[in-house]
C-alpha cells in the first residue's frame, strides 16, 4: 500500500463516519472502501440492509457480499471508480432477505484518492421485469402464429417474425407505407366496419380470411383480435393473432369429400335395393305386354308403367351422381319435405328391419334457399348416427317446423326470419354432457373399430354454417338424443317446377348419325328418329362412325354422340369431324361428363351436350334446335 | 408539415409544396455506407453485443439514426414523450428489429455500382465525415453552452442537419447534381440555389421529413433552421449550435458532400447569428468555448478518419 492511501486509510480509521459525509443518515445504502476493497464505512441503511455493523464489518472485504457469479468482475474493478462513460455497476449482493440485485455508484473522495465511495439502491425488482420482458419477448418472436400489436387505433408496434416471414413486410415497412395491417382479409369495407365495432366494444373478434400472398397465391388465416387493457381497464393496445389454415382448409375439403363417399356406401345399399324393385316392376310388364300382345290397352298400360319406373330409375341415378361428384355448391330453392321423404324411403331399405322410421312433417313449409346436395348429406350423415345409436333398434323420427328466428335456442340468428327446423329424434342410448361437447370436432368418435370416421357430424356443422344456420343438440344418456337444424328459409324463391312430359317432339327430314355402342339403345335411337322422319345411320362403335364421316359420299347433316365406346372415343370422333366437316351440327350424349372432358369438347367448339338418362322428347327438342341454328348460322 | 416550416417561398420555382412532398413521401429506405452496415451487421449477429455498442455504430449513420428513432417513436406514438436517445430506441425496438433494419438497408457503395449514378460513394463518403464531425462539435459547443442536461439530442441534431442532401439524392437527383457543380461562397447561397431549382432547400427537405417520421420537435427545428438560426421560432441555441459546428468542420477540411463552397476562414464562426444566440451575451464563456473548441478541433480529422 502506498503512502497516501494509507494516510487516508489512517484518517478513516480514526473517524469512518466522516467519510460517509451528507450519505449517514441517508435511507439510501452508502458505504466506503479502499483500494483492497476492505470496507471502511457503511451507513445505517447499509447496516440494515447487509446485516454488517460497524462493529462487524470492521476489517472485512465487501466481495464477501457479492454473488461468486459476479465476484471477478467485481474484483477486477475493486480498486478504481467507474470512468467517465461506465454506467453504474450492478452485482447480486447478499442482504438479510437473500440475493438482491443492487446497482452502484460509485465515486473516489479524498484529495488523493485511494477510498471509494458507492450509494447504492435495489433494482431487483426492475431487473426481474426485464429479465422477465426478455424472456417473454423471446418466446413470442418464436410462435409459430403470426402476431401483430397495435395500439387502441389499429396502429403498428410490433410484429413477431412469423409475420414478417408470412407478409413479406418488416415493421419498418409497415411503418413506411402505412400497411392497413387489420384491414388486410376483409373483402369490404362493411365487414371492416363490423370487425372495429366488435373490438370497440372490448369484444374478441375472431374469423376466417383470405388474402394474397406476395407471390400470388392465395392464403387462409384464421385471425384472432382481442383487447389488451391497461390497469384502469382502458384498452391500451390490440392483439392480433394470425394463423395459416391454408393447409388445414384444403384437407377439410378433401375430408368432406371423403366423408361423402362414406355416406354414399350407405346409399348404395339402399339404391340397389330400389334398382332391383323398379327392374322386377319392368321386367313383370314386359312379360305381361309379350304374352297378351294382342291386348292392346293392356301392352299400352304396361308400358306407361315400364315408362315410369325407368323415370324413377333415372331419378335414383341422377340423385347418385349429384351426390358423388366434388360439386360447385349451388344454392337453389329446395322442398325440404320432399327431400326428407325421399332419402327415408331410401334409406328404410338398408337400415336394420328394427329400425322404425316416422315422418312427422309440417305441410306447407315454405322452399330453402340451400344446396341440395349438402342437405342430404345432413340428413344421412344424422340418420346413420341415430342408427348407430341404437344397436337394439328404435325409430327414428324425423320432424319438420318452421321456427321464427327470435325464437331459436342459444343461437345469434336473424330475429326477424323464419327458418326450417329439421329434427332428427332417436330412441338410443343418448350422450353424456363430455362426448356432447366434443360431437362437432372432426374425428371424433365413440364408435368402435372403423365403422366411423368421426367426421359425420363436423360436416354437418360445417354445412349448416355455411347456409347461415344453426344447430342444437338435447340429449342424456339413456334418454336417445334429438339433432335440431335450423336453416334460414328463402324469402321470395320458388321451386323450380318440373317440366310437364309430353311424349311428342318435333320430326325433320335431315340425315341423322346415330353413334352408340349400347346396342339397345342405338336401335330404339334408330326406331324413334325413324318414325318422325329423319333418315338414319347407325354406327356401333367410334371407328364405324369415322368410316362414315370420312366418307364424302355419306351425307349427314347431325351425329348423335355417345362418349365412352370400345376403340375410337367420343372425343376421338369428335376430332375426325372437325378436321372433316367442320360445319357438322354434334349433339354430344353422356352419362357422366367431367368438367375435363367437357373443357376439351368445348376448345374443339362444341356446345351441345344433354345428360343421360334423358327423355326421347328431350332428346327430340334438343336436336331439332341443333338442326335449326345450324340453318340460322 | 406546418407552412411554418416553409417559409419565403421561391415562387418561380419548378415545383409545387404538394409535389415536393410527394417526392419526398415516395422517397425508398435511406442508404447506409458499406462499413457501417458491415460492423452492425456483425454486432447484430452475435448473440454477446451490447446494446451500446450497437446504438454507437447507430451513431455514425445519418439514415440509420433518423430510421431507427422513426421506428422507436412511431412504435410509442403518443404513447410518452419522444425518444432520442439511439441506446434507448435500440433496447426498446429489441435486437431482433435491429436486424432486420441492418438487413434491409441499402448500401451506397452497392448502389452506386449498380445504377451508375452521378454521385459516387467519396461524395457520400464526405456527407458522412461532415455529418459525424458537426455531430460531435455541436455537443461540444451545447455543453459548453449551457447547462443543460446531458442528452443526445444534442449530438444528433448535428448529425442529422444535412439529412435533406440524402433525401434529395432519391428525390431530386438532378437538382442536387446542378447544386453540387457549382461552386459557390457560403452555405447559404447552396441553400438558395436549392430553393431556385426545387422550391425547398434541404434544410427544409430534412426536417419535413424528420417531422412526417415523429422526431423531436427540438431535432425537427434545429435541421430546419442550422442555416439561419436566428430565425428560429423555438429551441434557438439548437441550430445555432449546428451553426457554428458546421463552419468549424469545414474549417478543418471536411466540407459537406454534394456542393462546392469556399473553405472557411479561421474565426468566421464568431460572426455567425450562431455564435451570437450561444455566446454573445457572455463574453467570459465566449472565451472558454473557444479554448475548449481549439482544443477538439486539433483532434477531429483524426477521429474522423478513424470512424470512416
Amino acid at each position: 500500500m502506498n503512502d497516501w492511501a494509507s494516510s487516508t486509510v489512517a484518517q478513516a480509521a480514526d473517524a469512518p463516519e466522516a467519510l460517509l459525509g451528507e450519505w449517514v443518515g441517508s435511507r439510501v445504502a452508502v458505504y466506503c472502501r479502499d483500494q483492497n476493497g476492505r470496507l471502511l464505512a457503511a451507513n445505517a441503511a447499509f447496516v440494515r440492509r447487509f446485516g454488517k455493523s460497524a462493529d462487524e464489518s470492521a476489517g472485512m472485504t465487501v466481495s464477501e457480499l457479492v454473488h461468486p457469479e459476479e465476484l471477478a468482475e467485481f474484483n477486477s474493478s475493486v480498486a478504481r471508480p467507474p470512468s467517465e462513460h461506465e454506467s453504474a455497476r450492478t452485482h447480486r449482493w447478499m442482504t438479510k432477505q437473500g440475493w438482491r440485485w443492487y446497482t452502484w455508484e460509485e465515486t473516489q473522495i479524498g484529495k488523493e484518492g485511494g477510498v471509494i465511495r458507492a450509494v447504492g439502491r435495489d433494482i431487483t425488482r426492475q431487473r426481474l421485469a426485464e429479465e422477465l420482458y426478455l424472456k417473454l419477448s423471446r418466446a413470442v418472436d418464436q410462435s409459430p402464429v403470426s402476431m401483430v400489436i397495435t395500439d387502441a387505433d389499429g396502429r403498428v408496434q410490433y410484429v413477431n417474425p412469423k409475420y414478417v416471414q408470412v407478409s413479406g413486410h418488416s415493421l419498418e415497412d409497415i411503418l413506411d407505407r402505412d400497411l392497413p395491417v387489420l384491414r388486410e382479409g376483409h373483402e369490404s369495407e362493411e365487414s371492416y366496419r363490423q370487425f372495429w365495432k366488435t373490438v370497440r366494444s372490448g369484444k374478441e373478434w375472431r374469423g376466417e380470411l383470405a388474402h394474397q400472398k406476395p407471390d400470388g397465391s392465395l392464403m387462409w388465416e384464421s385471425i384472432q383480435v382481442s383487447c389488451l387493457r391497461n390497469a384502469a381497464g382502458e384498452t391500451t393496445n390490440l392483439l392480433c393473432m394470425r394463423e395459416d389454415i391454408t393447409e388445414r382448409r384444403r384437407l377439410q375439403e378433401e375430408l368432406r369429400q371423403a366423408q361423402k363417399m362414406e355416406s354414399l356406401g350407405t346409399l348404395a345399399g339402399g339404391i340397389a335395393h330400389d334398382f332391383n324393385n323398379i327392374l322386377a316392376v319392368m321386367n313383370g310388364y314386359a312379360e305381361i305386354s309379350l304374352l297378351h300382345t294382342g291386348d292392346a290397352a293392356l301392352v299400352q298400360k304396361s308400358l306407361r308403367e315400364i315408362k315410369r319406373a325407368v323415370q324413377r330409375a333415372s331419378g335414383l341415378v341422377r340423385q347418385i351422381l349429384t351426390f358423388s361428384r366434388k360439386a360447385d355448391v349451388q344454392f337453389s330453392a329446395l322442398d325440404l319435405n320432399q327431400l326428407v321423404r325421399d332419402l327415408v324411403t331410401l334409406l328404410a331399405e338398408t337400415f336394420p328391419r328394427t329400425v322404425n322410421f316416422g315422418l312427422d312433417l309440417q305441410e306447407g313449409l315454405p322452399p330453402l334457399l340451400a344446396d341440395q346436395n349438402q342437405i342430404q348429406q345432413i340428413v344421412l350423415n344424422l340418420c346413420v348416427n341415430a342408427r348407430d345409436a341404437m344397436p337394439e333398434g328404435g325409430t327414428i323420427t324425423v320432424r319438420t317446423s318452421i321456427c321464427p328466428g327470435g325464437g331459436l335456442p342459444n343461437v345469434d340468428a336473424a330475429r326477424d326470419r323464419n327458418y326450417a327446423c329439421l329434427q332428427v329424434t332417436d330412441t338410443g342410448t343418448g350422450m353424456t354432457p363430455e362426448v356432447r361437447a366434443r360431437i362437432f370436432e372432426p374425428f371424433f368418435t365413440t364408435k368402435e373399430g372403423n365403422r366411423g370416421t368421426g367426421l359425420g357430424l363436423a360436416v354437418v356443422y360445417g354445412i349448416v354454417a355455411s347456409h347461415r344456420g344453426t344447430i342444437d343438440v338435447q340429449s342424456a344418456p339413456g334418454a336417445g338424443s334429438t339433432f335440431g337444424i335450423y336453416l334460414p328459409l328463402a324469402e321470395n324463391a320458388v321451386v323450380a317446377p318440373v317440366a310437364p312430359a309430353s311424349s311428342e317432339f318435333l320430326g325433320g327430314t335431315e340425315s341423322v348419325l346415330i353413334v352408340d355402342d349400347e346396342d339397345g339403345l342405338r336401335k330404339l335411337l334408330d326406331t324413334a328418329f325413324s318414325r318422325k322422319g329423319y333418315r338414319t345411320i347407325c354406327a356401333c362403335d367410334g371407328l364405324e362412325a369415322i368410316d362414315f364421316i370420312s366418307n364424302p359420299q355419306c351425307a349427314i347433316d347431325a351425329v348423335l354422340l355417345d362418349l365412352n365406346m370400345p376403340g375410337a372415343s367420343g372425343l376421338a370422333v369428335m376430332k375426325v369431324i372437325k378436321a372433316c366437316r367442320p360445319r357438322l351440327k354434334v349433339l354430344v350424349l353422356s352419362g357422366h361428363l367431367s368438367p375435363e372432358a367437357r373443357t376439351e369438347f368445348e376448345r374443339l367448339g362444341q356446345r351441345d351436350f344433354l345428360l343421360k338418362p334423358y327423355t326421347l322428347h328431350d332428346l327430340g327438342g334438343m336436336l331439332r334446335k341443333v338442326l335449326d341454328n345450324n340453318k340460322s348460322n | 408539415m406546418p407552412n411554418s416550416l416553409v417559409s419565403s417561398r421561391n415562387a418561380s420555382a419548378p415545383y409545387t409544396d404538394e409535389q415536393i412532398r410527394r417526392k419526398i413521401d415516395a422517397c425508398p429506405k435511406l442508404a447506409s455506407l458499406q462499413s457501417i452496415n458491415k460492423q452492425l451487421t456483425s454486432l447484430v449477429n452475435s448473440e454477446q453485443s451490447l446494446t451500446s455498442q450497437i446504438a454507437e455504430i447507430i451513431r455514425l449513420d445519418p439514415s440509420l439514426s433518423s430510421r431507427i428513432l422513426r421506428m422507436v417513436n412511431s412504435v410509442y406514438f403518443g404513447l410518452s414523450a419522444n425518444i432520442t436517445d439511439i441506446e434507448e430506441a435500440v433496447f426498446f425496438l429489441g435486437l431482433r428489429q435491429i436486424r432486420e433494419l441492418s438487413r434491409a438497408t441499402p448500401v451506397i457503395e452497392e448502389l452506386t455500382r449498380m445504377q451508375n449514378t452521378q454521385f459516387g460513394p467519396d461524395l457520400w463518403k464526405c456527407l458522412w465525415s461532415h455529418s459525424i464531425g458537426t455531430a460531435i462539435l455541436t455537443r461540444e459547443i451545447l455543453s459548453s453552452a449551457s447547462a443543460r442536461a446531458e442528452d443526445e439530442t444534442n449530438y444528433l441534431v448535428g448529425l442529422l442537419h444535412n439529412l435533406g442532401k440524402i433525401i434529395m439524392a432519391y428525390a431530386f437527383p438532378d437538382e442536387l447534381m446542378a447544386v453540387a457543380s457549382t461552386p459557390l461562397h457560403t452555405p447559404g447561397e447552396v441553400c438558395a440555389l436549392e430553393r431556385e431549382h426545387i422550391g425547398w432547400d434541404h434544410a427544409w427537405i430534412g426536417a419535413y421529413y424528420l417531422e412526417r417520421h415523429h422526431l423531436s420537435k427540438e431535432i425537427v427545428c434545429a435541421v430546419r433552421y442550422h442555416n439561419e438560426p436566428d430565425q428560429a421560432p423555438e429551441y434557438p441555441q439548437y441550430p445555432a449550435a449546428v451553426q457554428v459546428a458546421d463552419y468549424l468542420v469545414r474549417h478543418v477540411g471536411v466540407a459537406s458532400g454534394f456542393e462546392q463552397v469556399e473553405p472557411v476562414a479561421d474565426e468566421a464562426w464568431t460572426r455567425l447569428p450562431g455564435w451570437q444566440i450561444l455566446f454573445g451575451a457572455n463574453e467570459t464563456e465566449a472565451k472558454i468555448a473557444r479554448a475548449s473548441l481549439a482544443n477538439t478541433l486539433q483532434r477531429l480529422p483524426e477521429i474522423l478518419s478513424g470512424l470512416i
